[in-house]
């Protein structure tokens, strides 16, 4: 029952999204379209609030660009799915295509966008039609207007999605490292403000974030889980250059530094904890972790990088900077150019074994 | 600004499992592979979204080979709709039966639809007109049109005259 009310949008978003495609698969008795749709528009619109993560503080139109392709891609594949006529199934998939080719060129990609309107727009869509046409029934054939198993293979897929979109939400909305940061700080200052033992100071120094520590528990001492101060800085060197160039980095290291030391020197005073001093270390890493949550919002917490993978990291690799194509093709051809020529090899023999298939079955003497 | 890397996730995911249902449900045969190429996208755009977030190109590169193989499926499986059409004259999915599995059971139409309405039959118009020529069609004088040769022989001028009757005499 717990569970159900956690995760009560994740439940209403599946139902109500199962109802609308159920009602709207073309089957034999007559169904409520009008409930159907307006379903499935509630169902949209829960799951959009529910799955959909801010960008951040500002709104910026790439939010707005990627809420109309995002929202068209799925309604388009909801109209493919459930319209009779397979003629507007296939123009529905063309307006999935240019959906996705939106969201391709707002990923930065686009030689994909591209490619993929022209192969599968210009191409894919343009032979099915052609197909169709080869194929025509005489009027509405019987089976265009039924399915089969509509209910238990709408529950399936919805099932299906209620569970990606579940894990999804849990990777993705783990408290980030930062905002994990930002609340251990607060402790720490509710606990100098409450004359705490040193211990105990110590101990909220340190992180227990489950999601910050796989396995981890508040048994391990504080000695083998990783500081506040070291897990910022290691969020700080994280941080892409594009948002805080290298500079900006190495003075907020320098800034970390000066308010590590001014804490343990104000802890470790002669005369007693002076408490003011360390007060102020801790506003300082607070406005660091403030402007960095700000700056770079959502990125999952992770583990420290294996070794393993920092030596692959600082190798010298290709630079993947520069125009999409170049980069693109620079790729292609230097790490994946065995690929290519078997997705050539393939191409060709998919073309032989099409005319094999679809070829006349008795030679015709010349 | 970086998008949002689980956002395009979430429509990747949207899009697979649409497809999927489409895939399961549906008893056109292209239906079913739009359904299928569908699913493909829903791949793709997490390709892509993955190569954003880690900003190297190994998401698109992949997301090429993805597009050279749905190439691929939608040539062979076009060939094999078409053959499949050639053999029961449908592309209902369901006359293909006899090639389920042993032991299970064939799906058969509990509803079937009401039948439509007959296609609405237009009135023809009689032709009208002339009728015709009944055996050799038109003759030659029959055809001859009245050039306005006089009016034409100031607009080019250095033009032969034309012919008497407009029409040359050799058949």
């Amino acid at each position: 029952m717990t569970w159900l009310s956690e995760h009560w949008s994740l439940v209403i978003f599946v139902a109500l999204g199962f109802a609308a495609v159920w009602i709207l698969l073309p089957q034999a008795r007559l169904r409520p379209v009008g409930a159907g749709l307006a379903s499935g528009l509630i169902a949209l619109i829960v799951g959009g609030n529910a799955f959909l993560q801010a960008t951040g503080g500002e709104w910026f139109p790439a939010d707005l660009l990627f809420y109309l392709f995002a929202g068209f891609a799925v309604l388009a594949a909801a109209c493919m799915i459930t319209h009779r006529n397979p003629v507007y199934s296939a123009l529905w998939f063309a307006i999935v295509i240019l959906s996705t080719c939106g969201l391709f060129l707002l990923e930065s990609a686009p030689f994909l966008a591209a490619a993929t309107v022209i192969v599968y727009a210009g191409a894919i869509i343009v032979t099915f039609l052609f197909v169709i046409m080869l194929a025509q029934q005489t009027g509405a054939a019987n089976y265009d207007r039924t399915t089969r198993e509509p209910f238990l293979a709408t529950l399936a897929g919805f099932v299906l999605l209620g569970a990606l979109l579940d894990v999804l939400q849990r990777t993705y909305s783990a408290p980030t490292a930062v905002s994990q940061v930002a609340e251990q700080l607060a402790k720490v200052n509710r606990l100098i403000d409450a004359k705490a033992n040193d211990q105990q100071i110590d101990d909220a120094m340190h992180l227990t974030g489950a999601a910050m520590i796989a396995g981890a528990d508040r048994s391990r001492s504080s000695a083998e889980r990783p500081a506040v101060t070291e897990v910022l800085d290691a969020e700080v060197k994280r941080t892409p250059d594009e948002i805080w160039p290298f500079a900006k980095k190495k003075a907020v290291a320098v800034q970390i530094d000066a308010a590590t030391t001014k804490w343990s020197e104000a802890k470790n005073a002669p005369g007693g904890r002076d408490a003011a001093r360390m007060k102020e270390a801790i506003k300082s890493l607070e406005l660091i972790a403030e402007e960095l949550a700000h700056d770079y919002p959502r990125h999952p917490s992770t583990l420290p990088i294996p070794d393993q993978t920092r030596r692959y990291l600082a190798k010298p690799r290709p630079a993947t900077a520069g125009p999409n194509v170049a980069g693109l093709g620079r790729s292609l051809f230097t790490e994946y150019l065995f690929a290519v020529e078997l997705a050539g090899t393939l191409l060709l023999i998919a073309t032989i074994g099409a005319i094999a298939i679809a070829g006349r079955r008795k030679e015709i003497a010349p | 600004m970086i998008p949002v890397l689980a956002n395009y996730l979430v429509v990747g995911a949207a899009l697979f499992s649409l497809g999927a249902i489409g895939f399961l449900t549906r008893r056109n045969l292209i239906v079913m592979f739009l359904s299928a190429e569908m699913m493909l996208q829903g791949v793709a755009l997490n390709f892509v979204a993955f190569g954003a977030y880690h900003r190297n190109f190994e998401g698109q590169a992949f997301t090429v080979f993805l597009l050279t193989v749905a190439a691929c499926e939608a040539a062979i499986a076009l060939a094999l709709i078409l053959m499949l059409y050639r053999g029961r004259h449908t592309l209902d999915v369901s006359a293909w039966q006899e090639l389920r599995e042993p032991g299970q059971e064939p799906i058969v139409d509990e509803e079937v639809p009401a039948p439509l309405p007959p296609p609405r039959v237009y009135p023809q118009l009689t032709p009208a007109g002339l009728l015709p020529a009944e055996e050799l069609g038109p003759s030659a004088a029959e055809c001859a049109v009245k050039t306005p040769a006089a009016d034409l022989q100031h607009a080019f001028p250095g033009s032969p005259a034309p012919a008497e009757g407009g029409v040359d005499a050799n058949p």
